[in-house]
């Protein structure tokens, strides 16, 4: 049977790899690179493009459109008309699915581009000559150079090592790091165990090895972890929810219409043929043609904007999704903290010191914190326990410098003792110096030292610095004991003489507690998750205002201890967890999920990624997120900052309102439309031909639409409105009223004129003008779509500069167009200037009426839904 | 209950417009069922009435008539107009002159005084004549 690598000697290591020390050959590397595929995770299977371009007509509305071309083309054959008509919807359809493919294309590059940020290169030998390579053209067999602050990017076998000491957090949970070493190693091991092996995804924090590796890619054991979390099954989002929605809608009213029309048409004894032409253009009518594109083309410049905000989507309908997160669940260090430990207090000579204080009288305290420690400091790069290094830059700025002793010799820290200690020589005697857990280093001393005088320990000397301990951990602080001997050193853990303490904390980010701030206003609730102590947690969650009670903070294992119902019952009290594993993570997304919340949620680790993948918005940190992480969030922040979650749900929102206000403009008209042709299928006559119809929805609508898209933030965006919340249709009675009502009036505006226009002029010139009227109203009404609930006519009217100029370029084209040969099948010859004039005058009477009218429609209607049993 | 009352709103607009236009429509079917068929397609020789020509120029469609013709209907869909359609107009020394879309085909019927009207003759605004 085959033995694993850390039960081999190097020789046989090197033997079963076909390697040696010098490394592979570019040759053999190329071609293993071939055999075994790139190092890296196998993303999901891509789409191939003729299967995304092939998608894009896997829609009903699609459908319904290529369904009407084929009815017109009958009917073309059977009167022996133009086919023009059909081959425009089939070259509408056609480009719609081209425009969407290209957008959801350029979203896909741009997101591979994006994830070129995170890639790293190792030091690799080659044919003798250490290079450096990209890690994922690293093959079995290669040979690796690490040292301090390297991501280790396969598993490996050490060949030799000094000092070496990596983090294995994100496979193994445990923070500390490990020492390692080439030692072979006897029977089987856990992972953890396997102290001459390195894994992929893990970090080196001190000294420098050379490696083997011994394999890549999804055969690594953070690989391995990974293969659960690729076949995810895509849930639909919610703005997929809303749009099906939308197309479920129309659909419903394209088909009703269309039968009540056939059954009228036929009741009139009305040519079978005509009911069908008229149903072609109800179809193209009622149809939104452009939507499916502009909705792609707004995500995809709200990524844009996200990008700017730090927020780096990887998935386009989180875009909106962000925009609708009611609960931010977030880890504490690093994205509510700097991440930065600092020394912030320290206890000595019976007397409590802040970090600018001079201690330097403390001989003996700085000389013990200064020895007992394994910081690896590579020019300004610090390298070991963030304990330690708080200590060392601490000591470094009172001191100047870090005074190493000569060490003999060194016990660890472990979580049995508690402790560490060294045994250091100065000026020829032996001393040891230990620090650890207050508990655990005072019940070891008989002794401290104050003021220059070693004092026997007492009771209340133990129990007034046991309260200075109880009182800074209340503060977030983390404290330190330190102590030391030197009699009887070679027993260093006994009898010590206790020097003091120092007391550390991870402050929180500047400007965090005003996103709180923001996000209590915009209903949001946010919830810290910690593996830090609860005294910790609960510190830090009232110093950036996220609770003003403790009794809302809770561990983990309690937690663990909860039934799914019970935890139903009670999760919506907890805004605290603390001490959390990665599966009561798990547990509080499903459970917050399960009571109707869109829950975002925060991770670095390999270990948080099922979290994640589960959240309605997994959010990887850009810094110190591993690549699993990446891979599985929805967004990654470029900072790690709470502050910029907060800016992103801003931008989601705003995006959000955005779309909603494009869905008013794009199927106010198409109800217009609807109205008109069923009437004129009951007059028995054509007011709007299919090319017409089409213009107006592809042409005349898309560019106003697609500027909508730009306008800023709603004064009331992140207030604690409903409309913002995500199981909320678009389709709100102030968005039903203002659509039908203002349909209706216009249909009828539009009816009366178009009888004046037959009966004084003809049908085509009466059509021609009906058709300038929609565009013109279409162009005014973009204007009115830029706030549902406030009137356009202000003194902002023009402000979003993009939509202004977009509707003038729109405009001049529809004039240049409507006076070349093209218009032939837009409009008739030698319509009457003051025609036109007149209907101009009458749209821009309705724009100021519907303006006017606006504050009735916001007194009158709501502009949300509710939800079933509504929450909070 | 709220949603109730959305779908509520919209389903009573819904039938308001369907019973507007029911309304309309059931008035077209009974005017034209209580007209006698005799106003209906005819046969040629029973409209005292002709079209001679039909020219397209200019974008517009030109029509000659001769005889008694008295009214002349234009439009895209085939079916006969009604006698009280909007679409009819008068006809001024024989001839009468409208605005056309290209690449549509166009049903011509004209009217004589009697209130026959005739057979439409299409024509198709891709050609010339």
């Amino acid at each position: 049977m085959k033995k694993d690598f850390y039960n081999e000697e190097i020789e046989d290591v090197y033997k079963r790899l076909e390697t040696n020390i010098n490394g592979l050959s570019e040759e053999e590397a190329s071609n293993r690179l071939l055999k075994d595929g790139e190092n890296k995770l196998t993303e999901r299977k891509k789409k191939s493009n003729l299967a995304l371009f092939l998608g894009q007509f896997n829609d009903i509305m699609i459908i319904i459109l290529l369904i009407a071309a084929v009815f017109s083309m009958i009917i073309s054959y059977v009167r022996k008309e133009s086919y023009l008509d059909s081959i425009v919807i089939i070259l509408i359809v056609l480009l719609n699915a081209i425009l969407s493919f290209i957008q959801e294309k350029k979203a896909d590059v741009a997101i591979q581009e994006l994830n070129k940020m995170f890639i790293t290169n190792n030091h690799v030998i080659r044919g003798g000559i250490k290079k450096n390579i990209d890690v994922r053209n690293i093959v079995v067999g290669d040979i690796i150079e690490l040292e301090a602050g390297d991501y280790i990017s396969a598993d490996s076998r050490i060949i030799s090592s000094d000092g070496f000491e990596t983090n294995e957090s994100t496979l193994t949970g445990e923070s500390l790091s490990v020492k390692k070493s080439s030692d072979v190693l006897a029977g089987y091991k856990e992972l953890y165990e396997r102290s001459n092996m390195v894994f992929a995804g893990c970090n080196v924090t001190m000294g420098r090895a050379l490696v083997v590796v011994t394999s890549t890619g999804m055969n690594t054991e953070l690989g391995k972890i990974a293969t659960s979390l690729i076949d995810k099954k895509s849930d639909i989002t919610p703005l997929q929810k809303k749009i099906n929605q939308i197309s479920k809608v129309l659909t419903y009213i394209v088909i009703g219409v269309i039968f009540l029309m056939m059954i009228i048409g036929l009741l009139m004894k009305n040519d079978f043929f005509d009911v069908l032409m008229l149903s072609i253009s109800l179809a193209v009518a009622a149809i939104p043609e452009g939507l499916s594109s502009i909705i792609t083309i707004i995500l995809s410049l709200g990524m844009s904007s996200m990008a700017k905000k730090n927020v780096i989507i990887r998935k386009m309908a989180s875009v909106e999704t962000l925009g609708s997160v009611d609960i931010i669940c977030s880890d504490k260090t690093g994205t509510i903290t700097q991440n930065k430990m600092l020394v912030r207090v320290i206890y000595a000579d019976d007397k409590l010191y802040s970090e600018t204080d001079n201690i330097l009288n403390n001989k003996m305290l700085i000389r013990c914190a200064s020895n007992c420690q394994n910081v690896y400091k590579n020019e300004n790069i610090y390298m070991g326990d963030e304990t330690e290094v708080a200590i060392y830059k601490y000591i470094e700025q009172i001191n100047n410098e870090v005074v190493l002793d000569k060490r003999l010799k060194e016990y660890p820290f472990d979580s049995e003792r508690k402790m560490m200690s060294t045994i250091n020589e100065i000026e020829g005697k032996k001393y040891s110096f230990t620090k650890g857990s207050l508990d655990s280093v005072i019940n070891n001393c008989s002794f401290y030292l104050a003021n220059g005088k070693i004092t026997p320990m007492s009771q209340e000397e133990k129990k007034k610095i046991f309260d200075i301990e109880l009182k800074k951990s209340k503060e977030s602080l983390r404290m330190l004991a330190f102590a030391y001997k030197d009699k009887e050193v070679d027993i260093p853990e006994e009898n010590m003489i206790f020097l003091g303490l120092i007391g550390m904390m991870d402050p929180p980010r500047e400007n965090v507690p005003n996103s709180i701030d923001i996000c209590y206003k915009a209903g949001i609730k946010p919830i810290m998750i910690t593996g830090d102590s609860i005294n910790t947690g609960i510190a830090i969650a009232k110093a950036v205002n996220i609770i003003d009670d403790e009794s809302l903070a809770i561990e983990g294992k309690y937690v663990d201890e909860m039934t799914d119902d019970e935890l139903l019952e009670k999760i919506e009290k907890y805004q605290v967890y603390a001490r959390v594993s990665p599966n009561t993570k798990l547990r509080i997304v499903e459970a917050l999920q399960h009571l109707g919340y869109v829950v975002a949620m925060t991770g670095d680790g390999v270990n948080d990624a099922p979290a994640i993948q589960k959240a309605d918005i997994g959010i990887g940190m850009g810094v110190t997120g591993t690549e699993v992480v990446k891979k599985v969030a929805d967004c990654i922040l470029v900072d790690d900052s709470f502050a910029t979650i907060v800016d992103g749900v801003e931008e989601g929102r705003r995006i959000t309102s955005n779309i909603k206000k494009v869905i008013l403009y794009l199927l106010s008209g198409n109800l217009i439309e609807i109205i008109l042709v069923f009437v004129s299928m009951l007059l028995n006559m054509e007011m709007f031909t299919t090319i017409q119809l089409l213009w107006i929805n592809l042409v005349t609508d898309s560019i106003p639409a697609v500027m909508l898209s730009f306008e800023k933030t709603d004064s009331d965006v992140m207030s604690n409105n409903p409309i913002y919340c995500s199981n909320r249709s678009f389709f709100t009675p102030l968005l039903i009223a203002r659509m039908v009502v203002s349909a209706i009036f216009k249909s009828i505006i539009m009816l009366i004129l178009f009888l004046y226009y037959v009966k004084t002029q003809d049908v085509a010139t009466a059509g021609s003008l009906m058709f300038i009227f929609l565009i013109v109203n279409e162009l005014l009404f973009a204007f009115s779509c830029r706030n549902l609930k406030k009137s356009a006519i202000n003194k902002n009217i023009f402000s979003n500069h993009r939509l202004t100029i977009g509707i003038s370029v729109l405009a001049l084209i529809q004039v240049l167009v409507l006076t070349t040969s093209f218009s032939k099948i837009l409009i008739v010859d030698n319509i009457s200037f003051k025609s036109i004039l007149f209907i101009l005058i009458i749209c821009v009477i309705i724009f100021v009426i519907e303006e006017l009218t606006k504050p009735i429609y916001v007194k009158l209607f709501k502009d949300y839904t509710e939800v079933k049993d509504e929450k909070k | 209950m709220k949603k109730n009352k959305i779908t509520s709103l919209t389903i009573f607009i819904g039938i308001i417009i369907v019973f507007v236009f029911s309304l309309v429509a059931a008035v077209n079917i009974v005017r034209e069922k209580n007209e006698s068929n005799s106003y209906y397609v005819k046969l040629g020789d029973e409209v005292d009435a002709k079209i001679e020509a039909i020219i397209i120029e200019d974008g517009k469609l030109k029509v000659d008539t001769s005889g008694n013709a008295l009214e002349y209907c234009v439009k895209s869909t085939k079916t006969n107009p009604s006698i009280n359609n909007i679409c009819w107009k008068k006809i001024v020394d024989n001839a009468a002159e409208i605005a056309i879309y290209k690449y549509k085909r166009y049903y011509i019927w004209i009217k004589d005084v009697n209130g026959n009207i005739s057979l439409p003759i299409s024509v198709n605004t891709n050609k010339k004549s």
